[in-house]
């Protein structure tokens, strides 16, 4: 069953007289697929990923649909703001550019920071970090203020924190952009493993197409249409096969 | 539970960036502390003086300018005012001053006024000083300094009279000292009737008491009318121009012409006819009495006293031993109310009384005479029945045709100040044959004694002036009191107080002005506060609003990232309104820290003029939480404008920053 299912989407925004469409016809995510996109800037990924991390809603919709977490079918096109905000704390995790981390909380605090929103038990969440910060290798930077660490060292723990709460969909937004290219195919391993590891649902935006493709199941890019002088219409092309797969 | 979370989100936040935090602090901390400390110093000057004022007993104080005569009466009516405190009566005050010294220093006098008190004296109690006993005093400040004198040590009080030709001294113990407060003039506080024995002693009498010499306060005859009657039935009047000269210098103002009729009413059955003199205001004496004797001499008129008509005697005896009741249960004595009349008695030339009375035969002349006498024992003539009524429990001196001891009250009933009189005195009761059964016959010098009891008291008691010195005599009591010594209740009492003694004519001194000088100074400085106050928290709650939004905007980031961890909007405003709780916490702490310092410091500056428990600057507990309160709610208001900036962050828009 599709985790995430997506028909006739429709996004319009206008920003500084310019008019942009986002235009989704197709996309279904089955659980622990990783779903790499790629495109140039202003294409619509951070967009797609918005509408999907339930931050922005879409003018109209088909079908947008999520079963995650085990409560059934959603209807997220007509859901409330809290119901959103309640599946976006419960059901989905999110890795920004440089880690979004909060800079005055440790890095342990960070990483814990969603379990404790959600109200888990505290000894269940203590053993997911250890079990999450061995293997992404952060274990002796908890105690650190996320200023005090590199930019791979943010990232896993961002990845870390997307993670902690068991996530049914993980979205990561240029997850790799600060970060050099040994650093960014070592925190894509590190992602595609641990997802794979908790048959977590991936959608990762990246700049680096080949970078995504080696590490995505599926991959999907924009074709872009200018549609008058300052309008441009981009829809998300089926995805095809990554590497990966 | 999410609330909490955030809750302690912005407290983290806050000790985070504790530079910040701290700058936000000290900026609230400037806004309340000035305000602090100008409340601080308008509630505790305006406190002070209030305080001052109330406790000071003479804020409360109410004293006369006027003088005028008050009974006892009078005074037992104030002091069941429930607006009146305290309430002393006063001497005349040129009589209450004297001369002290240590006793037996042979140091120079210092003159000092000498003020009454009694228990209850809330001046003295005010300022921790007892109310002295017989023989002791309380001094202020400037009188024990003026004597060289502290609590504990005896003083001379000199009193002089004749200008200064009579001087009389008594010893007094310092039973304490009041602070300068309590009055800047050098006084002594003494029990009202010892200042009341420095005033007899004033006006020439004697004080038994202090061994003071004087005289006696003998009480004199007065006569409110006289009857002048013809012994011989034929004649019938006096010429036109002596009735005129009846009422000219002699203090009679009326003269009524009286038939035998009118005579006989007055008991006068075997007179020819008469007239009535009478007096208008003040009675006549022996002076007045003798003048209408001068001007009827050669005229062969009698002249009868009258008593007033409100006057009656009442003879007392022990219980009534004959019915085994008594009918004066309070007492368990007998009583009989008697008319009284003047035993005077008259002879015709040829010897025959000519009043129905039958009296024994006296000379004119010798009856007037004996007007100012004052006899060791009182004989009063009774009709011949009543010693038998009342020989059961009288006691019989002799034979019983002799007559009884007994006691007799004379009392006078006013009819118009509803004021009752009464003196009582030991008399021989003497049955003589003719008295009505109703009547007594009192001796002329008796019964103008007791018609004094329409003006004043009278006392009976022991004489002090050779010869009679140690008999009993009817005394000239005291009238009343040229002034008092009052304290209202409180200061609201005041006012009222001051209005119905002028209603009474009494005109008083109060310190309402100065009562309503710290109202007024307390309006204006709560005025000032508030317009002060106002500026200043329009610039506070600008600048914690400024603040908590701008806090808001620089958290942008951060709260977008925790919309996309699932915190809703609503969850989300309760970070700027902790964040705002907290720095104003800090800010007011703090600023109440600097106003603390700050008064313990112009507390202590100002400490010379203040009195153990005084402030110039202070807080009570209950403001510091009012402001504390204020300061909350003005922070939560900031928090909640910032906090609907929190609720609408995009968090699209935010965090596309990244």
């Amino acid at each position: 069953m599709d985790c995430l299912r997506i028909r006739n989407l429709a996004l319009e925004r206008e920003k500084n007289g310019a008019r942009f469409t986002l235009l989704v016809p197709d996309l279904a995510l089955r659980p622990g697929q990783a779903l790499g996109i790629v495109g140039q800037s202003g294409c619509g990924k951070s967009t797609l990923l918005d509408i999907l991390a339930l931050i922005l809603r879409p003018g109209r919709a088909e079908e947008f649909t999520c079963a995650l977490g085990g409560n059934g079918r959603r209807n997220l096109f007509s859901a409330t703001d809290n119901t959103l905000a309640s599946i976006r704390g419960r059901d989905i995790g999110y890795v920004l550019q440089s880690g979004g981390l909060l800079s005055f909380l440790s890095v342990r605090a960070n990483i814990l920071l969603p379990g404790k929103l959600l109200g888990l038990r505290k000894k269940t969440l203590l053993e997911r970090m250890d079990f999450l910060t061995q293997r992404l290798g952060i274990t002796d930077q908890l105690d650190k203020k996320p200023q005090h660490l590199s930019g791979g060292q943010r990232q896993r723990a961002a990845i870390a924190r997307a993670l902690i709460h068991s996530p049914g969909l993980v979205l990561a937004d240029e997850p790799t952009a600060a970060v050099d290219r040994e650093t960014a195919a070592d925190i894509f391993a590190i992602f595609r493993d641990m997802a794979k590891l908790s048959g977590v649902t991936q959608v990762v935006v990246s700049h680096d197409a080949p970078l995504l493709r080696r590490f995505s199941d599926l991959t999907a890019g924009f074709s872009l249409e200018k549609t008058g002088g300052n309008s441009v219409v981009s829809t998300l092309v089926s995805p095809n096969a990554g590497e990966a797969a | 539970m999410k609330g909490a979370r955030i809750a302690a989100l912005a407290l983290q936040d806050a000790s985070h960036e504790w530079r910040l935090s701290l700058c936000m602090i000290m900026a609230i901390a400037a806004i309340a502390s000035p305000l602090l400390l100008f409340f601080g110093l308008k509630y505790g000057t305006v406190e002070t003086l209030r305080s001052r004022l109330l406790h000071n007993p003479s804020t409360l104080e109410l004293l006369p300018v006027t003088d005028k005569l008050l009974n006892a009466d009078w005074f037992a009516r104030w002091r069941e005012n429930p607006r009146t405190a305290f309430l002393v009566p006063h001497t005349r005050k040129l009589s209450a001053q004297a001369d002290i010294a240590p006793a037996g220093s042979g140091a120079p006098l210092s003159r000092v006024d000498i003020q009454p008190t009694m228990p209850g004296d809330i001046l003295l109690t005010r300022f921790n000083a007892p109310v002295p006993g017989k023989d002791e005093c309380v001094l202020t400040d400037r009188a024990a300094a003026l004597a060289g004198v502290k609590t504990g040590d005896a003083i001379t009080m000199q009193v002089t009279r004749e200008n200064a030709r009579v001087k009389a001294a008594h010893n007094f113990t310092v039973a304490g000292v009041l602070p300068p407060r309590a009055g800047a003039l050098p006084a002594a506080y003494i029990l009202l009737e010892q200042l009341e024995a420095i005033e007899d002693f004033k006006d020439g009498r004697a004080v038994p008491a202090f061994g003071w010499p004087g005289s006696d306060p003998l009480a004199y005859p007065v006569f409110p009318s006289l009857l002048l009657f013809f012994p011989d039935p034929d004649k019938s009047a006096l010429d036109p121009v002596r009735e005129a000269l009846l009422v000219q210098n002699t203090g009679f103002s009326f003269l009524e012409k009286l038939d035998r009729e009118e005579l006989a009413a007055a008991g006068l059955f075997s007179a020819g006819e008469g007239y009535r003199l009478k007096t208008s205001g003040a009675p006549a004496d022996a002076q007045n009495i003798a003048a209408v004797r001068d001007k009827l001499r050669g005229k062969n008129l009698l002249i009868l006293p009258e008593a007033y008509p409100q006057l009656r005697l009442d003879i007392i005896t022990g219980p009534d031993a004959s019915s085994g009741n008594s009918r004066d249960p309070a007492r368990g004595c007998a009583s009989i109310s008697l008319k009284p009349g003047a035993a005077y008695a008259i002879s015709d030339s040829a010897g025959n009384a000519p009043v129905e009375a039958g009296l024994p035969p006296a000379a004119d002349s010798s009856a007037w005479a004996s007007l100012t006498a004052a006899p060791a024992l009182f004989e009063i003539l009774v009709s011949e029945t009543l010693p038998e009524k009342l020989s059961p429990t009288g006691t019989a001196t002799g034979d019983a045709g002799k007559g009884l001891t007994a006691e007799v009250r004379a009392v006078f009933a006013g009819d118009v100040s509803g004021e009752t009189r009464a003196v009582t005195f030991q008399a021989l009761l003497r049955p003589a044959p003719g008295t009505p059964e109703q009547t007594a016959l009192l001796p002329l010098a008796l019964l103008g004694s007791l018609n004094l009891l329409e003006q004043r008291p009278l006392l009976y008691g022991p004489t002090n002036e050779k010869p009679s010195g140690g008999s009993k005599a009817l005394l000239l009591g005291r009238r009343g009191y040229s002034g008092f010594r009052m304290y209202a209740s409180n200061l609201e009492s005041v006012a009222p107080l001051a209005q119905a003694l002028e209603e009474e004519g009494i005109r008083v001194n109060t310190r309402a002005d100065r009562i309503d000088e710290v109202l007024q100074l307390n309006k204006y400085l709560n005025l000032l506060f508030w317009v002060i106050a106002a500026a200043s928290l329009s610039g506070g709650t600008a600048c914690l609003l400024s603040s908590i939004y701008a806090n808001v905007e620089r958290k942008r980031r951060d709260l977008a990232v925790l919309r996309l961890l699932g915190v809703h909007g609503g969850a989300l405003v309760i970070f700027p309104l902790v964040s705002g709780f907290i720095l104003t916490l800090g800010g007011f702490a703090l600023g109440l820290a600097i106003f603390h310092a700050l008064s313990a410091a112009i507390n202590f500056l100002f400490s010379a003029s203040l009195e153990p428990g005084e402030s110039f600057c202070l807080l009570t507990g209950f403001h510091q939480i009012a402001a504390l309160g204020l300061a909350i709610s003005l922070a939560l208001l900031a928090g909640l404008a910032a906090s609907r900036r929190a609720a609408i962050i995009d968090p699209a828009e935010s965090l596309r920053d990244e």
